[in-house]
């Protein structure tokens, strides 16, 4: 199992307001700190348009965190593919990874803001196609492909002959998809792609959208062996395990309640996204978050709520520390934590 | 006068990989903000085979990372995709470098527009239309744009109506007004760049002789009130050997080759020295601040933008030549009258 931090979206929230050259400076800080508590990377979060400052550019951001670091990689969770320009990506991903000395993770995500898709001028009902479009022009332009060359190509676009340049330091850059549903897992698998699962599946569930992906990855013909299993998790690690169920627990409620209400983001057991106006609901739907799908208090707690996940096949998690409200002094002693007493407890399964 | 350093392309070139020349990038730009330098920047140009820098925004975060103080210019290419990708880019650059972005946006070459299947005359069109969604996602207030090319939002059926129907970027730039330029390296921009009263930023492909009348014709037409710092690129080298143009001759034939081919330049690349009369400005430091004060008698310039580095220069050649710039050009310009053992050192 291996960690990377997360996720930062940059956020000046009701709840814990902040200029936002200030949350960029501590950004490079908190990269820092996780480089040199050795994460091996830290993630950042799209979407535009939410009144917070929520992150819309994280390509830009990477650049910045490549800047500030030497050894940390950076990943991308989520960039909403669909929303974008594939070939503008393409020629980001390629700089970036550049720039990074070969640090990038690129992860990719659907996307599910009405908002995102209309003020863009793209129809959401669109975002799987235009999903599938972008990967193939990825994966040509990482070869360093003209994009003509692009099955995904469209001839209106005119001349098809152009190079991306530059080409990425990693052959290939590795790709991430986010999957909430089946048919992101299956999208994933046909590909041979990385995996990331949600904060909102539980551990059960985790692993049954693993098992999906070995079955479909082995009807595609694809080796699913070295696949990352990658799962979101609400992490706080914390030497009282009364301070982190006094303090951490109401912090993510209130998070999860205000952004993912907002979002439209949960769901009910029927699969109705929640809202603002089912309340009670929505609580309820958050609650189960807490409940299942995070790991807050001591090492010894932590190690215990996370360790389930190497049995259902997860070998890689993202920790979301960075839950908007904290200090940087009690995030930075969470990561530390997580790093030095958790990580090293749950590293049995080693990548090579 | 102000001094900039760039812009940067970050291409592949000579013994030159594409990880080295952001390195270049990066150490440049730690140099230029300890030594008296202004600002730093990084310009766009997409399907280039040398690679040179085709997302710009990233490079310039990049170098916000590696320093303190200087002002981070980017030159993007505007008009190609949908507007809001580079007012997103803009303020994202704006925050994380604590509000030093100055944005710049450029024309398309030919090969890029017909790369994103655009006409010649949509292309201006579109052009425009970036420029005025620009202007509106940097205003603190939500907006809605209705224009030939794009309407923000687009209000289409199959989505949840938006109440308000506008929308506020987010975050909001750092700066209250994020510096907006026009590059007027071509006719349309310039004219365009008049009409609406922005500043312009006259480009490496005008030739000494030509400088004059763009800004007279500029002049002609912006309105009188209109704050208008002029900004020009220039392509400069310093050494104190006794032939500077020598050492860059080859890296400058490739720059205006490059020129040349994406058809923003008509002349012959291997002339060097005619392009050191007309467009370059190379010597020993005495040499070079008379070249700048010629320029200067002639344009009255704000802020010169210096292109020191040439496609395949190593950082040493680079630093060195910042270097003199940096302690025997700069201060000319700080003060008039300048002691010459100021100048010279004592």
């Amino acid at each position: 199992m291996e960690f990377g931090i997360g996720l930062w979206g940059m956020q000046s929230t009701r709840n814990a307001p902040l200029s936002h050259p200030t949350l960029y400076r501590r950004l490079a800080e908190d990269a820092q700190f996780a480089e040199h508590v050795g994460f091996e990377s830290l993630w950042l979060t799209e979407h535009r348009f939410w009144y917070d400052g929520y992150l819309p550019s994280l390509l830009t951001a990477g650049g910045y965190i490549a800047g500030a670091t030497t050894r940390l990689r950076i990943g991308t969770g989520c960039l909403l593919l669909p929303q974008h320009d594939p070939m503008r990506v393409a020629q980001g991903v390629n700089t970036l990874d550049q720039i990074s000395h070969g640090r990038l993770d690129f992860g990719v995500a659907l996307g599910y803001r009405d908002i995102e898709y209309d003020a863009l001028g793209i129809s959401r009902k669109k975002r799987a196609s235009r999903m599938e479009n972008a990967l193939d022009i990825l994966a040509a332009s990482s070869r360093g492909a003209s994009f003509g060359e692009c099955k995904a190509y469209s001839p209106e676009r005119g001349e098809a002959a152009q190079l991306i340049t530059p080409s990425p330091v990693q052959q290939p850059v590795p790709i991430w998809v986010a999957a909430v549903g089946e048919k992101a897992v299956e999208r994933a698998a046909r590909r041979g792609l990385n995996l990331l699962l949600s904060d909102a599946h539980d551990d059960r569930r985790a692993g049954e959208l693993i098992e999906l992906y070995h079955r479909t990855a082995q009807s595609a013909g694809v080796d699913s062996s070295n696949i990352r299993f990658g799962i979101l998790r609400y992490v706080w690690v914390d030497e009282s395990a009364a301070r982190a169920e006094a303090v951490t627990i109401p912090r993510l409620r209130a998070f999860l309640l205000e952004q993912l209400g907002g979002w439209r983001y949960l769901s009910d057991e029927n699969g109705n996204s929640l809202g603002f106006d089912q309340p009670v609901a929505l609580r309820k739907a958050a609650e189960g978050v807490i409940r299942n799908n995070a790991a807050i208090g001591t090492p010894d707690t932590v190690i215990r709520r996370l360790k389930n996940l190497e049995s259902v096949g997860v070998n890689f998690i993202v920790a979301r520390t960075h839950m908007v409200s904290e200090s940087p002094e009690d995030r930075h002693r969470a990561m530390e934590l997580l790093a030095s007493e958790v990580a090293p407890a749950l590293s049995t399964v080693g990548r090579a | 006068m102000r001094f900039g350093l760039g812009p940067f392309a970050a291409e592949q070139a000579g013994a030159i990989s594409w990880m080295e020349a952001y390195e270049i990038v990066g150490e440049a730009a730690r140099q230029a903000d300890s030594t008296g330098f202004d600002s730093v920047w990084v310009a766009e140009r997409q399907f280039s085979a040398d690679g040179y820098c085709p997302q710009p925004f990233i490079a310039a975060a990049n170098i916000a990372a590696k320093t303190e103080s200087v002002k981070i210019g980017v030159l993007p290419i505007a008009g190609l995709t949908h507007p809001l990708y580079l007012a997103e880019d803009a303020v994202v650059l704006d925050n994380l470098s604590g509000g030093r972005a100055i944005v710049v946006p450029i024309n398309a070459a030919s090969h890029e527009r017909m790369a994103y299947g655009i006409s010649e005359d949509d292309y201006q069109e579109r052009y425009r239309e970036t420029i005025e969604v620009l202007l509106k996602a940097w205003a603190p207030k939500a907006f809605r744009h209705e224009g030939k090319h794009w309407t923000i939002p687009a209000g289409l059926p199959e989505h949840t109506p938006i109440p308000s129907g506008t929308v506020l970027v987010q975050p909001q730039p750092a700066q209250f007004e994020l510096p907006l330029l026009i590059g007027g390296f071509w006719d349309y921009g310039r004219s365009l760049a008049a009409e609406m009263g922005l500043p312009l930023v006259l480009g490496a492909i005008s030739d000494n002789d030509a400088l004059r009348s763009l800004w007279s014709e500029y002049d002609a037409v912006a309105p009188a009130a209109a704050r208008r710092p002029k900004m020009l690129i220039r392509d400069v080298y310093v050494s104190a050997n006794d032939d500077p143009l020598s050492e860059v001759a080859d890296m400058v034939s490739y720059q205006f080759k490059r020129y040349s081919d994406w058809g923003m330049w008509q002349g012959d690349p291997a002339d060097v020295a005619g392009l050191s009369r007309s467009s370059l400005i190379v010597g020993n430091p005495e040499q070079v601040i008379e070249q700048i004060a010629a320029l200067d008698s002639v344009n009255g310039l704000d802020h010169l933008i210096c292109r020191m580095h040439f496609p395949g220069m190593p950082l040493h050649q680079l630093l060195a030549s910042m270097s003199l710039f940096s302690r025997e050009v700069i201060p000319e310009f700080r003060m008039p009258d300048l002691p010459k053992q100021i100048r010279r050192g004592i």
